[in-house]
């Protein structure tokens, strides 16, 4: 209610400053208000707004809010067979054109049912929404043109008071395109922080470079020959843009990348950011790129910005370091006879710790008749005495302590102990442990196991090789590809609605296509999901396997 | 824009497709498309949104009506009324027999951890009779192709509306696909209900 009121005296503040007298009763509609009905359905009196959808089903919770199915861009979404049309400000408050560019990639770009594609062949034409009319559309079902809406609409219970603010709000909804589109260029950059390897800098770079220079070849060949199709492409034409990729470079220390972040955006406003490089946490990128509501495509880090991830505007592979914690926890938990007494060896890092103490809660959660014993390990030197029992598990988080240092510590451990260590320690437990040491590791591997085909891999590789790249560092160049191209899948559903929200919304659906090149088992999104691999194996050092692993667990989701 | 490769056969075979329909006098589809069919429980162990472990195949067999549907959490349009129907419901479904099963079952089982479940339960009218469950990959994709509701590109966005009701094991089940009302849900469990007892 206070809400409601702070609105009403702001609109009669402004009204007195004009020398207008105020109507009677009547307060000016409040945008705030509207976006806050339409995000999550809030009526300005703070209750949530009641809603029947079908005739006769109440909705309740986050459901009853329009951004439900018309997403927060407004642009609307298809699923089940169920077409839900765009209502951004300029497309409800304008008579309804049939817009072949859209039409296309709705009727053709996306698997749906008949019912789907009867209901787009059949537009229903109707005049400009007003704020009457809109109330109508939300309290009746029936539209500007007199026309019955779906019964999948649901019919609101609102205050004109409400319908006034949420039409303020759908007035600006998606009304001026996001920055970072040009006439002829989409401008994009990624992201290398400070101390990358130089090989994997430049593998990352290279993939990136050959993705966007494949795209302005197709750009500037359909620019070339403008009428070559009656049909659908010259709808569509106007969209095309070439990429243009810019290099953000950090220096120094995390604290200092927000105001080098800004400074960049400054200069040349981008529309989104495509893969990316860092050492530790991602959080900063991620603070950024959520205050300028800027879309990141799948950077490569095992620290994502975990909290806020769900509405924020990056999207990750993973979970990165949490994901391995959690499920080394579920893999012990599920062990056969359980697990009794198990010491986490925890490094003198910060990376360590966090690890440490996200493996104890899902430990605990999972399996609470666990004793867990902390032993930290500083310089150098682990007192393991404290456990004061039979060890069933060591797991170890060595952060960032050298091979050589673990190895040590590794081989002085008792004896036919299972040893857990995370997946950036397989090439140490291969190639530096003895072989009865190695025969007791058990690793953390939240990537595809090798020898598993994933027809798209061939595809890919082949790509690469035509174009002369240097595959030196595969994983790092397919999961650079996959963020390119989900990108790429994302933009042509966008056609030339340039809206930063709708690219997210795009990603989301367009995840789960055919474009997995196999470094993960499987890339899944959904409405505000942010990790798209969300499991791991875990695996064992086996000098038979051909790539020296082999797995120890099914793939655990935890 | 760039069609993706795999969308411009497509888009070539549906042209001509969209040019038919488009024809004067098609008409829109409302309701549920209705069908009876046998689908048999694959034997997998889900897991239910309390962390139990539950055998499809055995909940199944139990001598109790049962309403399946298949859901996703994170879907912000269709599943949430899918769910709503059932729920709002349970007075009419209970007064025609008490003893009845609500399973909803997610398609999209890696991000629907149990604890998910009970997240998108807390947005409904508790009901004793309904059961989420989720479980491995691959468990619910033979699922899904038992009841023959896989996603026509393999993408759960384009998953189906469906609701399959059945009267007792051994009965035929009722597919209903799209969405429908509460009054039109109990009139189906009804006729299902009174089909099976002139059997019996």
């Amino acid at each position: 209610m206070w809400i409601r009121a702070a609105a009403a005296l702001r609109g009669l503040l402004a009204l007195v400053a004009l020398g207008v007298a105020p109507a009677p009763s009547q307060s000016a509609p409040d945008a705030e208000l509207g976006k806050r009905l339409y995000l999550t359905g809030t009526r300005a009196d703070g209750a949530m707004a009641a809603a029947k959808a079908e005739g006769d089903v109440p909705l309740g919770g986050p459901r009853v809010a329009c951004a439900a199915c018309h997403r927060p861009s407004g642009f609307g979404s298809s699923e089940g067979g169920y077409f839900t049309p765009p209502i951004t400000g300029p497309i409800l408050f304008s008579e309804r054109r049939l817009d072949r560019a859209r039409f296309m990639m709705n009727r053709f770009g996306q698997a749906q049912s008949s019912r789907l594609h009867a209901r787009l062949v059949q537009p229903h034409m109707r005049p400009a929404y007003t704020t009457e009319t809109l109330a109508r559309a939300l309290r009746e079902g029936v539209d500007a043109g007199g026309q019955t809406l779906d019964a999948a609409m649901p019919r609101y219970d609102l205050t004109d008071a409400d319908v006034a603010d949420l039409t303020s709000y759908l007035h600006s909804l998606s009304a001026t395109p996001d920055p970072g589109v040009s006439a002829q260029e989409i401008h994009l950059a990624t992201v290398i922080g400070p101390e990358v390897p130089a090989s994997q800098r430049a593998a990352m770079l290279a993939t990136l470079q050959a993705y966007v220079d494949w795209i302005n070849k197709g750009v500037a060949g359909e620019a070339s020959r403008p009428g070559f199709s009656p049909y659908h492409r010259n709808d569509v034409a106007g969209a095309e843009r070439r990429w243009r990729l810019h290099l953000w470079e950090l220096h120094g220390s995390p604290e200092g990348w927000s105001a080098q972040l800004e400074d960049y955006y400054r200069r040349e406003p981008v529309f989104a950011l495509v893969s990316g490089l860092a050492k530790g946490s991602w959080r900063p990128i991620a603070d950024f790129c959520d205050v300028n509501r800027l879309p990141s495509l799948f950077p490569i880090t095992d620290q994502p910005a975990i909290e806020r991830a769900g509405s924020g505007y990056t999207f990750y592979f993973s979970k990165g370091a949490r994901l391995e914690a959690e499920g080394l926890a579920a893999f012990l938990a599920s062990q056969s006879p359980p697990v009794r007494l198990a010491l986490q060896i925890v490094g003198e890092s910060g990376e360590a710790a966090k690890a440490a103490d996200d493996f104890g809660r899902a430990l605990r959660a999972k399996a609470p008749g666990v004793t867990l014993i902390d032993a930290p390990w500083r310089r150098g030197e682990v007192d393991i005495s404290a456990a004061g029992g039979t060890l069933d598990a060591i797991v170890i988080w060595p952060g960032e302590a050298e091979d050589e240092a673990l190895s040590s510590l590794i081989e002085g451990l008792p004896e036919k102990v299972p040893v857990l260590l995370p997946s950036d320690r397989t090439p140490m437990a291969m190639h530096r442990l003895s072989r009865e040491s190695a025969s007791r590791v058990l690793l953390a591997d939240p990537y595809e196991l090798p020898g598993a085909v994933h027809p798209l891999a061939f595809r890919v590789r082949a790509w690469m090789r035509s174009r002369g790249l240097d595959i030196n560092e595969p994983r790092l160049q397919f999961q650079t590809y996959y963020a390119a191209s989900l990108l790429d899948a994302a933009l042509s559903r966008l056609i030339a609605d340039f809206y930063r929200d709708y690219l997210v919304e795009a990603v989301e659906s367009e995840a789960e296509g055919d474009l997995n090149p196999g470094v993960y088992p499987s890339l899944v999104l959904g409405p505000g999901q942010r990790f798209a691999s969300k499991g791991l194996f875990v695996v064992r050092v086996d000098e038979t396997a051909p790539d020296g692993i082999t797995a120890a667990s099914d793939w655990i989701t935890p | 824009m760039r069609f993706p490769p795999c969308r411009v056969t497509r888009l070539c075979l549906l042209l001509a497709l969209a040019v038919a329909s488009a024809a004067p006098g098609a008409a829109q589809q409302s309701g549920a498309l209705r069908r009876l069919a046998n689908y048999e429980a694959p034997p997998v162990t889900l897991t239910d949104s309390a962390n139990g472990r539950v055998r499809l195949d055995a909940l199944l067999a139990e001598d109790r009506p049962v309403i399946l549907q298949f859901i996703f959490t994170s879907c912000t349009t269709i599943c949430g009324v899918l769910t709503s129907t059932v729920l709002a419901a349970q007075p009419e479904l209970t007064a025609l027999r008490g003893d009845y099963a609500v399973l909803s079952i997610s398609i999209d089982p890696e991000y629907d951890t149990p604890e998910r479940l009970r997240e998108y339960a807390e947005y409904f009218p508790p009901d004793s009779h309904w059961r989420l469950l989720t479980g491995r990959r691959d468990d619910i994709a033979r699922v899904l192709k038992a009841f023959d509701a896989q996603f026509s590109d393999g993408t759960k966005m384009s998953h189906q509306a469906y609701t399959f009701l059945r009267a007792a094991p051994g009965r035929p089940w009722l597919r209903l696909e799209g969405l429908i009302g509460c009054k039109e849900l109990v009139a189906q469990y009804k006729g299902l209900l009174s089909d099976a007892s002139h059997v019996d």
